[in-house]
C-alpha cells in the first residue's frame, strides 16, 4: 500500500516545478534577510563606534581647561608675545593648534606653536600634562601699544580660551 | 478541510520568514541602540559633572592677600614677601608666584615655582622671602611692582601693588654704612651638648630658639646671616671668626668665645676651612662647640654678645662686628 504511494509520488511530474519554486523563493529571502541583517548589524556597528568617538571627544573636551598666567607683549623690543598657559584640566595631552590676537580692527593668527618649559627649555612633546606649566612665543606679531586684544588659543580637542591684552 | 489547506498551503511561508528577519534586525538596531546610547549619556554627564565640580572647585577657591612687601637692590633682585589667607573652604595649592616692574617706559617680570604651598581652609599662608631677578632696574627711576599667584585651579590671586621710589632702593647702600651681613634675630638657635665632649661627627641634638645659654654645657650657636653688600660679591668667611661674650661680673672681665664651625648634613666637623656668604642668600653659620663657664658668683648675667666675622670680599680682606644681642646665663 506504501510503496505504490510513494511509487507513484517520485514519478509524478506535475507538482515539482512548484516546490523548487517555493525553495527557490525561501532561499531567496533566506539570503537576502541575512545580507540585510549583516549589512544593518555592520551599518549599526560604525555608526556605534562614530558615536563612541564622539561622545568621548565631547568628554575630553569638556576635561581640558587652560589657564593664562601671563601674557607679555615686548612692544619695545622684539615686539614678540609670550603666551603663560598653566593645564589646570583634568586631562593631559593638551596640545594648542592655533592662536589668535584680534581686536575690532585687526586680527592674526598663527599655527605653528612650539611651547616651552617655564625655564625656557622646549617640550619635545609639545603638549603640557596634568597641572604643568609652559609657554609659547609669537615673534614680531606688531601690536599697537595703548590697544586691547583679545588673545584666543585652540587646542587640538576643539576647546578654545580667551584672554584680554592691554598692551 | 479549509484549515488543512492553510497548514498544507506554501504561498505565505516566505513572508513569513522575511517579517521574522525584519523583526530581529528591528529588535537587534533597537536594543543595541538604546543599550549603547544610555551607556554613552552616562559617560557623557559623568563628564558634565566632572567640569561642573571643576568649575565649582575654582570658583570656591578665595584668599585674602594680608600683607605684601618689595624689597629690590641695585642689582635687580627684589625679594618678594606676602602673606595670605585662604578665606574659602577648600584648600589651595599654590604653584607659581609672578613678579612684574615696570614704568611708563620700561617693563620686565620674573616667575618663581612654589613648592609645598598648600593652604587648608582658614589658614594662613607665608610666601617664604623670595628673592627674584628682574634685570634692567635703575635705581635713578620710580617703579611699580605688580605680583600675583597661581593656584592649581588656575586661578589669580593677586598680591598688593606698590610703587617703590629710588629712595627706597636703600637696602644695599644701608649696609655699606653699618656692614654688609645682616644677621636675623628671630632665628639664632644654639644646640646643647650637655656637659659632654663633641666630637668629630657628632649630630647636633634638637635646636632651642632662646637667648638665655647654660653656663656649663657645651653649645654650639647657629646664626642666620645674609650678605647684602651692593658690589653683591660672595663674603668668604675664615676660621678667625668668633661668637665672643664678655661679662664685667665678679671683678673680674671673663671672655667666652665660639670658633667658627663646621657643620655638615647636621653633624659637627672638627676640622672648618671657610664658609661662603653668598649675596642675598640667607645662610646658617655655626660657632662652637664651647660653654661660657663662668664663675658661680658671677651668675645669672646678662652679657653683651659680639659677632666677629672675618674673612675675603673679592680679593679684600672683609671684617664686620655684629654687636646688637644680649645672653642671659643663668
Amino acid at each position: 500500500m506504501v510503496r505504490p504511494l510513494f511509487s507513484r509520488l517520485f514519478k509524478s511530474r506535475s507538482a515539482v516545478s512548484a516546490v523548487i519554486s517555493n525553495l527557490i523563493l525561501i532561499a531567496a529571502v533566506i539570503a537576502v534577510g541575512f545580507t540585510a541583517l549583516g549589512w544593518t548589524y555592520s551599518a549599526s556597528n560604525s555608526y556605534v563606534a562614530q558615536y563612541g568617538n564622539s561622545v568621548r571627544s565631547n568628554s575630553e573636551q569638556l576635561a581640558e581647561n587652560l589657564a593664562f598666567e601671563y601674557v607679555y607683549y615686548n612692544h619695545s623690543g622684539t615686539t614678540s608675545l609670550s603666551v603663560y598657559i598653566l593645564n589646570c584640566g583634568k586631562i593631559n595631552a593638551v596640545n594648542l593648534t592655533a592662536a589668535y590676537v584680534a581686536n575690532a580692527n585687526w586680527t592674526n593668527s598663527t599655527f605653528t606653536i612650539a611651547l616651552k618649559w617655564l625655564n625656557g627649555t622646549s617640550i619635545s612633546s609639545n603638549h603640557l600634562d596634568m597641572g604643568q606649566e609652559g609657554y609659547f612665543v609669537w615673534p614680531a606679531i606688531g601690536l599697537s601699544q595703548g590697544n586691547s586684544y583679545t588673545v584666543k588659543i585652540t587646542t587640538w580637542r576643539g576647546s578654545s580660551f580667551e584672554y584680554q591684552l592691554a598692551t | 478541510m479549509r484549515n488543512r489547506r492553510k497548514t498544507a498551503g506554501k504561498k505565505g511561508f516566505s513572508s513569513v520568514v522575511g517579517a521574522v528577519f525584519m523583526v530581529l534586525i528591528m529588535m537587534v538596531l533597537a536594543s543595541s541602540y538604546f543599550v549603547y546610547s544610555l551607556s554613552q549619556n552616562n559617560v557623557y554627564n559623568n563628564a558634565v559633572a566632572q567640569k561642573n565640580q571643576l568649575n565649582v572647585d575654582r570658583l570656591s577657591e578665595s584668599a585674602e592677600v594680608i600683607n605684601t612687601t618689595y624689597t629690590p637692590y641695585t642689582n635687580g633682585k627684589v625679594t618678594v614677601y606676602a602673606q595670605i589667607k585662604n578665606i574659602g573652604a577648600s584648600s589651595i595649592q599654590f604653584l607659581t608666584v609672578w613678579l612684574k616692574v615696570y614704568n611708563a617706559s620700561w617693563t620686565n617680570y620674573n616667575h618663581s615655582n612654589l613648592t609645598d604651598a598648600n593652604v587648608q581652609g582658614g589658614s594662613t599662608f607665608t610666601l617664604p622671602p623670595l628673592n627674584l631677578t628682574v634685570s634692567g632696574f635703575n635705581s635713578n627711576f620710580t617703579y611699580s611692582f605688580a605680583s600675583w599667584l597661581i593656584t592649581a585651579r588656575g586661578n589669580v590671586v593677586p598680591l598688593q601693588q606698590t610703587i617703590v621710589s629710588a629712595n627706597n632702593i636703600i637696602v644695599a647702600q644701608v649696609s655699606q654704612g653699618i656692614g654688609s651681613i645682616s644677621m636675623d634675630f628671630k632665628q639664632f638657635r644654639y644646640y646643647d651638648f650637655g656637659s659632654g665632649y663633641v666630637s668629630n661627627g657628632t649630630s647636633l641634638p634638637s635646636s632651642k630658639n632662646s637667648y638665655s645659654i647654660p653656663n656649663s654645657n657645651n653649645t654650639i650657636l647657629a646664626v642666620l646671616l645674609t650678605n647684602y653688600d651692593n658690589t653683591t660679591q660672595d663674603i668668604i668667611l675664615n676660621a678667625n671668626s668668633y661668637f665672643w661674650i664678655i661679662t664685667p661680673q665678679a671683678g673680674t672681665v671673663k671672655p667666652a668665645a665660639w670658633n667658627i664651625a663646621n657643620v655638615t648634613n647636621g653633624k659637627y666637623i672638627n676640622s672648618f676651612s671657610t664658609q661662603t656668604l653668598q649675596y642675598g642668600k640667607p645662610t646658617i653659620v655655626y660657632f662652637g662647640p664651647s660653654s661660657p663657664s663662668f664663675a658661680a658668683s658671677a651668675l645669672p648675667t646678662v652679657v653683651p654678645v659680639f659677632i666677629l666675622l672675618f674673612g675675603k670680599i673679592g680679593t679684600d680682606d672683609f671684617g664686620q662686628n655684629i654687636p646688637f644681642i644680649a645672653f642671659y646665663i643663668p
